[in-house]
This record gives structure tokens, C-alpha cells and sequence, in this order.
């Protein structure tokens, strides 16, 4: 099958940004914004590496991770040009495809509370006109051509993220002689870059930050009524419940549209988490609420509230991550074993979790401790003395498990980690697999 | 919807031929035309934001008047016109017409702007500035080298085999000539850059040299002299067509490539290498730009570097040759410019041209009998632009009255009594040459001016009405106010030159004609020995320098025994693809990829003085100082400081705040390159 592609020759790109104006004009977007960005390799001329451009809008990937992961299935294939196209009619404004596609193509346009992306200039396309982007390169290094799917070898360019999307992306490598003026390896902080990641850390997710505290502690809560602890009375679990669920809308762009977030259950981890979610809410309420002697009911409960944890975990987990978020000190399965062992008292599960936990924590390392020295080295301190430490060594001593003045410590813990993995949390984007290609020793240019 | 042809008028190389869509009087779209060979591939990033500088909330529509409060207030075109003729009268009757300074600037290009000379001379004359700040030292050069300044076609420079981009940074200044590298690079051609920053065009080069600034002239000669002792000059070529090779070649015994490496501080060896490039790889083009020739000793510089392609018979080939101004287009003014910038050697009488441009601000209020009282400003944004920005200031200040033409409120614009606001090239239609290409091309009006803007041409012609200046001769000078009125003048200018029709025009680029693809292959030269002149009697009475091409340090020099210890750091200050000097940088488009000036220093430089990548920096000398941001810059030449030209002094960056008013060797250009400064961290 026949592909529209961009073509990209790194040997002519001289960085002038034409093609990102061009795609702005084109498509009306305000001053600063664009469905196309530069993202320059080696900014600050390390002698080391070359310097080039990579011109990137959305690469209508033959695998694309946005339409894969959209919740809405607002995602969809034109089946002329092959353009992976928006259905902004659909879109919730969730942002999760700006989180998993690694070219930073889905853009989230605060006014609209919509995504926004590139859209292969489909009318232009369909009046046999080139993408205004390709047509307005100045210097021939930014085109526009029909491929071969299968043929297209895979793009591969320094800074380029690679996780086996696909892009339709044809890139022409360098070829010419790089002068390599003399000089010493710079350890160049790279200059900061004037556009933001629509992925702000806690900043713009600390809706689900909140949200996922209180599903995590709500399905232990549950689980461990299940499990012969005492069960949680149905009125509390079920405002804490609604607490959460309607904190997480604050995140959406189009609250209004929640509904639609079920409507891609084959293939989006954020679907599956709603609805998983919801059935757990349901069946857990009623469960508490109507029928606490139906043991299948609160099985079912019980089950629900688990896959729901599961799938939470993994709408973080999305290729090219530097921090890992499956497995992480803070995923929701393993803080609601923890959570759930310490309320049941099984202290062989909880000091395997809890163990598990602080091995995760201190193997984030490098990640963790910068997190942890811009928010105040105390706080991560308090973590785990407050939160882990001090439980074990009481429970050790006394051989009872913890009351609730030690539960509460340990919930501020985690609060506290999962903000954390909030915070520390980055996707993968030109930018930083740039600075990553940048510092890989020995640097290759192709 | 209309597609139209227009052109770009801006102070560019490219001079882009465009079309442009009009709906309901709106501009909706801009390409570039493909008519145009050496543009067709697409316009640059400031071409594209044209429509955002028409429709700029920010744009002037309407006179201004210096309130008695002192603020700019909206005044009508009868208060503001009625304004500036009483003062006009009256400064003329207390001082005579020469008291009026008509200063104007590269802002726009087009053969109207010769309306404002002819006004002011039915004023009864004017005080005009001679020499210009961009590029005589190296116009001269060669005109007193070649006889005149014309190269090959842009696209010519495929056939090249050897490309040297000489102080030229085309990726940013002139992004169409990358196009034409690439192809050559693309058929065998080596590429090698000379800088002392590693500019975006040296990406992809075989070779970059990062010399000392100012001492461009030091490396010529070196390579000049290495080519002579190994006998690569091309003997046959300099017998028959180079005028004082042997004169030269026995000067040459004082620049042994030792004495040029240690003055341009690069390795012998690399002179050796280039020397061995340009005798053995033929056909070579030398493609120089104008920041080694805004030095005071530039000229001489300039002199040096093109009698390395005379040396190697590199003129008047296809793919050889000197790439710095093209003037085949120029059928308007003198035909060997830069002799239309000096001074006149015999004034007419009417107009005075006796302020530098490179010292606005020293000899504006030096002038005597009449001194100059009032300021006409247009095309132009002296204030940040000119050399030494706070002489420039307090001289305007210092007169009784201004008037600005522009189309935003830049820093000069602020200084004014009266702002007119001024059309952008889509308001009025006009001619255009260029410098590099060899088109002529039709800047059309394709809207109507916005508010009650109105083209110069109507204010001067509205002004000489209230004037009483004689109608007969004013209707000679200036077009009436309609569009007819402005298409029948400017065919009376293209009656000359039957290839050159407004109907032709219309339809896209034409080439001049005086096109030639080969610039002098021929093999004459317009000089007074009709050979290329290394040896120049001119050069020595004109200029008092050398008869033949050498290297003096220059004044103020990082690099001097005798420098000030206070500013050990040479400051740099190019042009960016963001803008054509002051213009284009409010636009948000803009404003959005370089929102503040930066300085680029070298890491190991910010290091010793403790900055950091965004750190404040205090850039600084006798004549003033900016803090700006640091940017590290690995690729810049240790004990440079790079500070991009073009921010207003309202934007906290302009450069000239740190300029000298000094004149290049040749030519009166503008010496803004002598420029040592101090480096400290922002308090």
C-alpha cells in the first residue's frame, strides 16, 4: 500500500523554521505555536557532535501509539493518504496521546481544552497540493513523497526517538564531512527551550495524582474487608469514591465528555482503567452496601478493583520513559498490596511489599534524588522513615500490626511517592533523546 | 482568489520574488515565485510573517504628535502635515533648507524613495549623509580591484569545485545560496568556512577556520604568499589580466605564512592547506560577506581576499569568481556604486552631504552654517543602528524638531515630534533591484493601505502643497496620489530599457539587462588599466592607503599590544535568520524563536567567569554597556562574545550602545566590528 511521507534531509535542513511558520499560517494557529517544531541536535555546538535539525510534525506512524492509546477512539487512519487524523469531535482532552507519542505531534490547545495535531494538510492534499510545510523549505531539505508502506526503512536520525512506531518519515542521513573543530568536551547545560511539554509533572496531572491515592487506597480499603479485615461501612468508601473519580475530571479538557472515555476497551489502557474502575466502584458499593453476606459479589468486587489497579499502572507505562513506571515504588497494584497487607495484618505480604517498595525507591537513584533535592531532601526522608521504616520496626517490636496513627503515616507516604512519580515522571521527546544521544559515549552520527 | 507577483523590498541578499493571495482585500497566503531561479524554492521564515506585520495590532495607522505632555498622541494628517510645514518654514527662514537633516535608511528598497531627494531639493536643498553602514569598504574593494561589483549568477555556483564561504553565514543571511552549496557539495565540490564562530553554514563544511576577528586581510596574505613561493599562481591568467602582480608578489616576502598563522592565530599549517586548495582546485568561488569588512581595516582586508582569486585566475569562469554584490540590476543609480555614497567632489549647492553615517551622532551636532536644527527619518532606525547608539540619541535630541516615517513605534520612531506612519510592500507599487540576483522584479500593491496610512510619495507631495513649492516641478518629481499616477511614473523610469515592461513585470521576475551569467567573461575591466588592479593608484589617492593590499591591526582590537585590560574580549555582532536588522523582531512569530538577546560565549570562557548557560551578563565598555543572558557556545572562538544585531534599545540588547563611530578604511562605511569590551556577571 501506497503512503504519503515526509522527507527529511538532514544535510540541507539549516534549521530556519519556515516550515513551522508555514504550518501555522496554514493552519491558523496563534504566534508560538505549531503543528511542526525544530528540534536542534547539539545546540550548544558541543565540537564533539554535528549540529542538525530535526524538523518534526506528526509522522503518521503505520503503528501510532496515539491511536492506540486514545480512550475516545478519536484517533483514525485516512485510508487514502494513510494520515493518522484527530476527530476533535470525539476528543476529551485527556492529553494521554501527548504523553505516549514520542515526536510531541498531539498538542494540547488549553483554550479548546481539545488536542490538537497535524493533519498531513489533507485539504491541501486532496487539491493535489504538497503539506504547506514541505511546500515552503526554502533549501529542498524538507519534502513530501509517496512511499511504499512496506519498503519504508525505518527513520533514524540523532535525537529522533525510535520506539517502533513506524513514523512515515524518510530520512535523508548526513553525508557531508563534518568539519570537527578542535576543542574539549563541553558539558553544555543544553539552553532551555522556549516550548513546554504538554506532560508538566505534577503541575498539570496532580488531578490524578489525587485520583489514583484514592482508588489505590479505596480497592486495599476494600480488599482487605474481603479478605477477612474489618470492611469499610459503604457510605465513607462510596463519597471517597465519587471524591476521586470527580477530582480525575478536572484533568479532561472536555469534562463533559467522560462518557466517551470507554469507547477504545480493545486497545487503550485508559479506557480499560475507567471502565474498570467504574465496575469496581459499582460492584464494590453494592457489594458493601446492599449484599455484604454475597461472597461472589465481593469476589467480583474484589477482582474488578485489582484489574482496575493493573490497568492504571499501565497507562503509565509508555516506551522510551526515563523513569520507569512499570515497576515503580508508587504503581498502584503495589501500594494496594502493601496497603491491604498492613490492614490485614499478614506480615510475611507486607514486609515482602514493603521490601519490594524500598528497593524500587532507592533504585530510582539518580531520578529520585534529583526529584527529591528540588522538593527538600526531608521530605523524601520522611518518606520512607515515616511511611516505611518506622511501621516495620513497630510492628517488628510490638508484634502487633500498625493502628491507625501509624496507617495515616503510611498513607502520607505514599501520597508523598505518588507524587513523586508524578513529578519525576518524562516522557520521551525529540528534545530528550537528544541530550541522551548527545551524552552517549562514544557519540555516532548515524 | 487573486494570485499576484510582488517581491520583497527588505535589505537582503535573496530579494525574494513572491505571490501572493488577496481575499476580499485581505492578504490570505505568500509563496515565494518560481519565475525567480535563485529564490523559487520558498520564502524564509521573515518572508512568511508578512502577514502578521501588516495586520499587527502594533502597526502604526495613523500621524502622531508629540503632546504638550510630552507622550505621542493620534493627531489627523491636516494637524500633523500642518505641523511640520510651519516648522519647516520657520527653520528655514532662521537657518536656510540645509538646517534639515534628511536621514534615511535600508528599510525598504524602491526606485520611489528617490522621491524624498527630489523634495527636499525643491525644498531648497537639505543636509544628507554620505557613506553607508553596511557594506562600501567591500563594494570599493572591488570596484578599485574589478572596476565593478558584479559576480556570476547565484545558480552558477554549482559549477564551483571549490566553495569559500569568507565571513559569509548564507544558512542565516541569504538561505537560497545554500541551496546552490549543497548542490555542489552534492557533485564533488569542498566546502570551507571561515569564522570565528561555527555558523550554521559550517555545518556540512570540509573544513572550518576560526580565526581571530580583523584579521582576515593577515590570512589572505599569508595564502597569497604561500601560493606564490610554490607556484600555484596561475602565471598566464596574471600576466595578461592582473595589473601590479609583481609588485604584489614582492610585498607578499613580508607575510610568510608564520607571520599570518600567528596574526590570525590558526596553525601554519591550515594556511598551507588553504593555500594548496585554492591553487589546486579549480574552478573555486570565494563567497565573502560583510562582517570582515566593518573593520578599519576592512578595505584593505577585502583588497587581499580577491587578489587570492586573481592570483589563481578564478575570475571570469564559470563556477569561479567573488560573490559579494552583484549590481548587474542597479540600472538606476550609479553604475559603479559604492562611488553614489560618498560625498559629492563637487557639491551642486542645494544639498549639503557632510554627516557620516557611521558618525550620525558626533557630526550632527558638529555642523555649522547653517547646524542642523530638525530630522527627517525614513527607511530607517538609526538609533539602535547606527554606530555608538547613545551619541545617536542625544544628537536627535539635542535638534528643535523630528519627524519619523515607520510603520512600528521603534526606538527612533519614540525620539520623534511627529511619527507618520508609513505603507508596508504590499501598499504601494514600485521597482526593484537586488544584490545578489539579476532580476528585476515588481513590488505590486496588491491591498489598500490600512487606517489612513499613506505612502511617502503622498506625504511629499501633500507637504509641497502646503509649501507652495511650484507645481509644475513637483508633478515632475512625484506621482500623483493614484495608483495610475504611480504605474505611469515608475514607466517613464522603465522607458530606457524596452525589456522592462510593467506588463512583463506582472507577470514574475525579468532578468536585467545587463545580465550577464559569467560576470567579467570578457576578461576586461572597467579599471583605469583595464586589467584587475592589485596595484591601485586610486586606492592611494583616494583613501591614502597602500597602493597595494595589506593587513594593519585594527583600531580598537582585543588582540592589540597596547589594548585597554579592562575589555580583553572581542565582540561580534551578525545578522540572524530572525531578522534584517532592527525589523521583524516585535513580531510575535518572532519574538516567539528569540524573545531577548543573548550573549554566546565559550564554555571555557563562562567558566573562568563563573556564569552559566542563562546566567545575567554584563557586556561593557567606555561607551556603555547591555545585560543580557548567557548562552554557552561551544563553537565560538575563545575570547569572542557574540551578540546578535537588530534588538531596540527597548528590548534591552541594541549592540550600538557599544559601537564606536569610526569609518572604515575605504569607502566611509561603518567600522562596527573595532569593538573590545568587558565581560562580568550582571549585578
Amino acid at each position: 500500500m501506497s503512503r504519503a511521507v515526509f522527507l527529511l534531509d538532514l544535510d540541507r535542513c539549516t534549521g530556519c523554521g519556515a516550515c513551522a511558520l508555514a504550518c501555522r499560517l496554514e493552519n491558523d494557529r496563534p504566534a508560538g505555536t505549531s503543528f511542526r517544531h525544530v528540534t536542534t541536535f547539539n545546540p550548544s555546538r558541543s565540537p564533539l557532535a554535528p549540529v542538525l535539525h530535526l524538523s518534526l510534525a506528526c509522522n503518521h506512524c503505520e503503528k501510532p501509539a496515539c491511536l492506540a492509546a486514545c480512550p475516545a477512539g478519536a484517533y483514525a487512519r485516512d485510508p487514502l493518504t494513510g494520515a493518522v487524523v484527530l476527530r476533535s469531535e470525539r476528543c476529551l482532552g485527556c492529553t494521554y496521546c501527548a504523553w505516549v507519542c514520542p515526536y510531541e505531534a498531539p498538542d494540547y490547545d488549553a483554550q479548546a481544552g481539545l488536542m490538537t495535531k497535524c493533519t498531513f494538510c489533507q485539504p491541501r492534499l486532496e487539491r493535489g497540493e504538497e503539506p504547506a510545510c514541505t511546500q515552503a523549505c526554502p533549501v529542498d531539505a524538507l519534502n513530501f513523497g509517496w512511499r511504499d508502506a512496506v519498503a519504508c526503512p525505518p527513520a533514524r536520525a540523532p535525537g529522533l526517538p525510535e520506539v517502533g512506531l513506524r513514523p512515515a518519515l524518510v530520512i535523508a542521513p548526513l553525508r557531508l564531512r563534518r568539519a570537527a573543530p578542535p576543542g574539549l568536551p563541553l558539558g553544555c547545560a543544553p539552553p532551555a527551550s522556549p516550548r513546554r511539554t504538554t506532560w508538566q509533572g505534577l503541575r498539570t496531572e496532580w488531578p490524578l495524582a489525587v485520583f489514583s491515592c484514592f482508588a489505590t487506597g479505596l480497592v486495599a480499603w476494600f480488599a482487605s474487608g474481603v479478605l477477612g479485615g474489618s470492611a469499610p461501612r459503604p457510605l465513607p468508601f462510596l463519597l471517597l469514591a465519587a471524591l476521586g473519580a470527580g477530582v480525575s475530571v478536572l484533568h479532561l479538557g472536555r469534562p463533559w465528555r467522560l462518557w466517551r472515555a470507554a469507547a477504545n476497551l480493545r486497545a487503550s489502557w485508559v479506557s480499560r482503567e475507567v471502565v474498570l474502575l467504574a465496575a469496581f466502584y459499582v460492584t464494590a458499593g453494592a457489594s458493601l452496601a446492599g449484599a455484604p453476606a454475597a461472597p461472589a459479589l465481593a469476589w467480583t468486587g474484589f477482582a474488578l478493583g485489582w484489574a482496575a489497579l493493573a490497568a492504571m499502572d499501565m497507562v503509565y507505562r509508555v516506551p522510551g520513559q526515563a523513569v520507569r513506571a512499570v515497576p515503580h515504588s508508587a504503581m498502584g497494584t503495589l501500594t494496594a498490596i502493601w496497603l491491604t497487607a498492613l490492614l490485614v495484618g499478614d506480615p510475611a505480604v507486607a514486609t515482602a511489599a514493603g521490601a519490594v517498595k524500598l528497593a524500587l525507591w532507592l533504585r530510582r537513584g539518580q531520578a529520585a534524588r534529583r526529584a527529591l533535592r528540588r522538593r527538600g531532601a526531608s521530605l523524601g526522608a520522611a518518606r520512607v522513615l515515616l511511611g516505611l521504616v518506622l511501621p516495620a520496626v513497630v510492628w517488628a517490636a510490638t508484634g502487633a500490626p500498625p493502628g491507625w496513627p501509624l496507617l495515616a503515616l503510611v498513607l502520607a507516604g505514599e501520597a508523598l511517592d505518588r507524587a513523586e512519580f508524578y513529578a519525576e515522571l518524562a516522557f520521551l521527546t525529540p528534545r530528550r533523546q537528544a541530550s541522551r544521544d548527545l551524552t552517549a559515549q562514544p557519540f555516532t552520527a548515524s | 482568489m487573486p494570485v499576484l507577483t510582488t517581491a520583497c523590498p527588505r535589505n537582503c541578499y535573496s530579494t525574494c520574488g513572491m505571490r501572493v493571495v488577496v481575499e476580499n482585500g485581505r492578504l490570505r497566503a505568500l509563496a515565494a515565485h518560481p519565475g525567480n531561479r535563485a529564490t523559487g524554492h520558498g520564502l524564509c521564515l521573515k518572508g512568511l510573517s508578512y502577514i502578521e506585520r501588516v495586520y499587527d495590532p502594533a502597526r502604526l495607522l495613523h500621524p502622531l504628535i508629540r503632546a504638550a505632555g510630552g507622550d505621542l498622541r493620534r493627531a489627523t494628517w491636516d494637524e500633523a502635515l500642518d505641523l511640520i510645514a510651519g516648522r519647516l518654514v520657520a527653520a528655514r527662514a532662521a537657518h536656510g533648507p540645509r538646517t534639515v537633516a534628511y536621514v534615511t535608511g535600508s528599510g525598504t528598497k524602491g526606485l520611489l524613495n528617490s522621491c524624498g531627494g527630489a523634495f527636499w531639493r525643491l525644498f531648497g536643498g537639505c543636509t544628507t549623509t554620505y557613506g553607508d553602514l553596511c557594506w562600501p569598504a567591500g563594494l570599493e574593494a572591488t570596484r578599485l580591484t574589478l572596476g565593478e561589483n558584479a559576480h556570476n549568477a547565484p545558480w552558477d555556483l554549482v559549477n564551483a569545485r571549490l566553495i569559500v564561504l569568507w565571513g559569509k553565514n548564507p544558512a542565516e543571511t541569504n538561505i537560497h545560496q545554500m541551496d546552490f552549496v549543497r548542490q555542489a557539495q552534492a557533485a564533488g565540490a569542498r566546502l570551507i568556512v571561515i569564522d570565528p564562530r561555527r555558523t550554521e553554514s559550517a555545518e556540512g563544511a570540509d573544513l572550518l577556520v576560526q580565526l581571530a576577528p580583523g584579521t582576515d586581510g593577515a590570512l589572505a596574505l599569508g595564502i597569497a604568499n604561500v601560493l606564490v613561493a610554490r607556484g600555484l599562481v596561475d602565471r598566464e591568467f596574471t600576466r595578461d589580466h592582473v595589473h601590479g602582480y609583481e609588485e604584489f608578489a614582492a610585498m607578499l616576502r613580508r607575510w610568510p605564512p608564520e607571520r599570518a598563522a600567528a596574526v590570525a592565530d590558526v596553525p601554519v599549517a591550515t594556511i598551507a592547506h588553504l593555500a594548496e586548495e585554492l591553487g589546486g582546485r579549480r574552478p573555486a568561488t570565494i563567497c565573502a560577506g560583510f562582517g570582515m569588512q566593518r573593520f578599519t581595516n576592512s578595505g584593505q582586508t577585502m583588497r587581499a581576499i580577491i587578489a587570492l582569486l586573481a592570483l589563481t585566475g578564478n575570475i571570469g569562469r564559470p563556477g569561479a569568481g567573488w560573490v559579494y554584490a552583484n549590481l548587474q540590476t542597479h540600472l538606476w543609480s550609479h553604475p559603479k556604486d559604492p562611488l553614489g555614497f560618498f560625498p559629492p567632489a563637487t557639491p551642486d549647492g542645494v544639498t549639503r552631504a557632510t554627516l557620516s553615517i557611521a558618525r550620525l551622532g558626533h557630526d550632527l551636532p558638529a555642523q555649522r552654517d547653517p547646524p542642523v536644527t530638525v530630522a527627517w527619518i525614513e527607511r530607517g532606525n538609526p538609533l539602535p543602528q547606527c554606530p555608538d547608539a547613545p551619541s545617536v540619541r542625544a544628537a536627535l535630541r539635542a535638534l528643535d524638531f523630528r519627524v519619523v516615517i515607520d510603520q512600528f513605534l521603534t526606538d527612533t520612531a519614540r525620539e520623534a515630534d511627529v511619527v507618520l506612519p508609513a505603507k508596508t510592500m504590499f501598499e504601494q507599487t514600485d521597482i526593484l533591484n537586488a544584490y545578489w540576483h539579476p532580476y528585476i522584479q515588481l513590488k505590486q500593491k496588491v491591498i489598500e493601505p490600512p487606517g489612513e496610512v499613506k505612502p511617502e510619495s503622498e506625504v511629499y507631495r501633500l507637504l509641497a502643497g502646503r509649501l507652495g513649492l511650484p507645481p509644475a516641478e513637483t508633478s515632475l518629481a512625484l506621482p500623483g496620489p493614484a495608483d495610475a499616477d504611480v504605474e505611469a511614473w515608475l514607466a517613464r523610469k522603465l522607458a530606457p530599457f524596452p525589456a522592462l515592461t510593467l506588463e512583463r513585470l506582472r507577470e514574475g521576475p525579468v532578468l536585467s539587462p545587463e545580465f550577464r551569467e559569467i560576470a567579467f567573461d570578457d576578461l576586461r575591466f572597467p579599471t583605469p588599466s583595464g586589467r584587475i588592479e592589485l596595484l591601485s593608484a586610486q586606492a592611494a589617492r583616494r583613501w591614502r592607503v597602500a597602493p597595494l593590499p595589506d593587513w594593519t591591526e585594527p583600531v580598537e582590537w582585543s588582540r592589540r599590544a597596547d589594548r585597554d585590560p579592562r575589555f580583553p574580549y572581542h565582540l561580534l555582532t551578525p545578522n540572524t535568520k530572525d531578522r534584517i536588522h532592527s525589523q521583524f523582531g516585535n513580531l510575535p512569530s518572532v519574538r516567539a524563536l528569540a524573545p531577548a538577546p543573548l550573549a554566546r560565549l565559550h564554555p571555557g570562557d563562562a567558566a573562568r567567569l563563573g556564569l552559566a548557560e542563562g546566567d545575567q551578563v554584563r557586556v561593557f565598555n567606555d561607551r556603555g554597556a547591555i545585560e543580557v543572558a548567557v548562552r554557552l557556545d561551544g563553537g565560538l572562538r575563545p575570547g569572542c562574545v557574540c551578540v546578535t544585531n537588530g534588538y531596540w534599545l527597548a528590548e534591552g540588547g541594541a549592540v550600538n550602545l557599544l559601537t564606536a563611530a569610526r569609518e572604515t578604511d575605504l569607502a566611509h562605511g561603518a567600522a562596527f566590528h573595532d569593538v573590545a569590551v568587558g565581560l562580568e556577571r550582571a549585578t
